[in-house]
C-alpha cells in the first residue's frame, strides 16, 4: 500500500454507509430480499473466473480453426466451450478477443471506466482500475511493459485497446515454445489473468 | 508506479475488494441489472459519467481517486433515474421487474 492508495477513514464510512442504506430500503421496498446480493455475488465469484478465459486460451493453442473463429466472432466461439452462463450486461454478448501473434502484441486497458471483461477474467487488479496506470498505458506503452517485465523488441507492434462498454477486449496470449507435450492442466497454468490483459506474457514467472 | 509489477495482484490473490463495502456495491448494481430493473449498459454509463466528472475536475477540488465511490454514486444515481425506491414494484413471475421501456 503506497499513500496513493490510502483512504480517509471518515470517508471510507460514510461509503460503507450510503451502500448500507441502499441495500436496506431495497429490501423494504421488496425490490430484492436480504439474500439477493449474496446469491449473485456467490455465483459470480464461483463462476466468473480467470479459469474461463484460461480455457479459452488453450483451446485457441490446440485448435487452429478454434482460434481462428474466437477473434472474429467471439462470443460464438466461446459458446462452443460450454463455460458457465453470463450475467446480466455484465455478461459476454460484447466479448472480443485478440491473439498475439509474431511480432504483435496487444494490451487491454480502460481509459473511461473498468469495463472488465468479468465472464473469462474475473474482476479486476485493483491497479487496472487506477487513472495513473490506464493513462500512461494508452500513452507509452512500451515502457510501462518494460517495467511490469515484458520487454518487447523495437519492431514488435504494440496495439493498445480501450475497452468500453460496447468492446470488452482479453488477449489470447502466444504459447510459449516447448509445450508441445503439455497436458491441458499444464497449458492452463502458463494462462494467467495479467497474460490475458497483455500485461505478461503466458508463462513468464512473475 | 515503477512499483507496479509488485503490487500486481495475480490469479491467486486476486483481492478484488478492500472492503467489504465495495463488495456490497459491487453486487448490488449487478443483482438490480439481473433482476431486470436496468440494463447493464445503463448502469456502466452512469459509472462512465460519474469517472469523467471527477477527471474533468480540478485536482484542487477533486478528492482522491477511489473507484468504489465513483461505482456507489453511479448506483445511486441509476436507482434515482429508474425510480426503483419510488415508483410502485412490477415483477414478472419470477421476480423479475418488467421491462419499461419509458425511460
Amino acid at each position: 500500500m503506497t499513500d496513493q492508495f490510502a483512504y480517509p477513514s471518515d470517508r471510507e464510512q460514510t461509503s460503507a454507509e450510503r451502500v448500507a442504506a441502499l441495500e436496506h430500503l431495497l429490501i423494504e421496498k421488496g425490490v430484492i430480499t436480504g439474500q439477493t446480493v449474496d446469491k449473485v455475488l456467490s455465483y459470480f465469484e464461483s463462476e466468473m473466473t480467470p479459469l474461463n478465459g484460461k480455457k479459452i486460451v488453450v483451446k485457441a493453442w490446440k485448435d487452429p480453426d478454434f482460434a481462428a473463429r474466437v477473434v472474429v466472432d467471439t462470443p460464438a466461439a466461446i459458446a462452443e466451450l460450454e463455460l458457465p452462463e453470463g450475467m446480466a450486461g455484465a455478461e459476454g454478448e460484447h466479448l472480443q478477443a485478440v491473439a498475439n501473434v509474431p511480432g504483435v502484441h496487444n494490451l487491454v486497458i480502460c481509459t473511461l471506466c473498468s469495463c472488465f471483461p468479468w465472464p473469462v477474467l474475473g474482476l479486476p487488479p485493483y491497479w487496472y482500475k487506477d487513472p495513473v496506470f490506464r493513462s500512461r498505458a494508452a500513452r507509452e506503452p512500451r515502457t510501462v511493459l518494460a517495467e511490469v517485465g515484458v520487454e518487447l523488441a523495437e519492431e514488435t507492434e504494440i496495439k493498445v485497446w480501450d475497452s468500453s462498454g460496447h468492446s470488452r477486449w482479453f488477449v489470447i496470449p502466444e504459447r510459449p515454445s516447448g509445450t508441445e507435450d503439455f497436458t491441458d492442466e499444464q497449458l492452463m497454468d502458463l494462462v494467467t489473468t495479467e497474460s490475458m490483459i497483455g500485461v505478461a506474457l503466458a508463462g513468464q514467472s512473475s | 508506479m515503477t512499483a507496479l509489477h509488485e503490487t500486481c495482484t495475480t490469479d491467486q490473490a486476486a483481492p478484488s475488494f478492500d472492503h467489504d463495502w465495495q463488495r456490497r456495491a459491487f453486487g448490488l448494481a449487478l443483482a438490480l441489472s439481473e433482476f431486470g430493473h436496468y440494463p447493464w449498459s445503463e448502469f456502466q454509463q452512469s459509472l462512465i459519467d460519474t469517472i469523467g466528472g471527477w477527471e474533468a475536475s480540478p485536482e484542487s477540488s477533486r478528492g482522491e481517486w477511489q473507484y468504489y465511490d465513483h461505482w456507489v454514486a453511479a448506483l445511486e444515481h441509476v436507482v434515482d433515474q429508474r425510480e426503483i425506491l419510488t415508483a410502485p414494484l412490477i415483477t414478472d413471475d419470477g421476480d423479475h421487474a418488467v421491462a419499461d421501456d419509458s425511460h
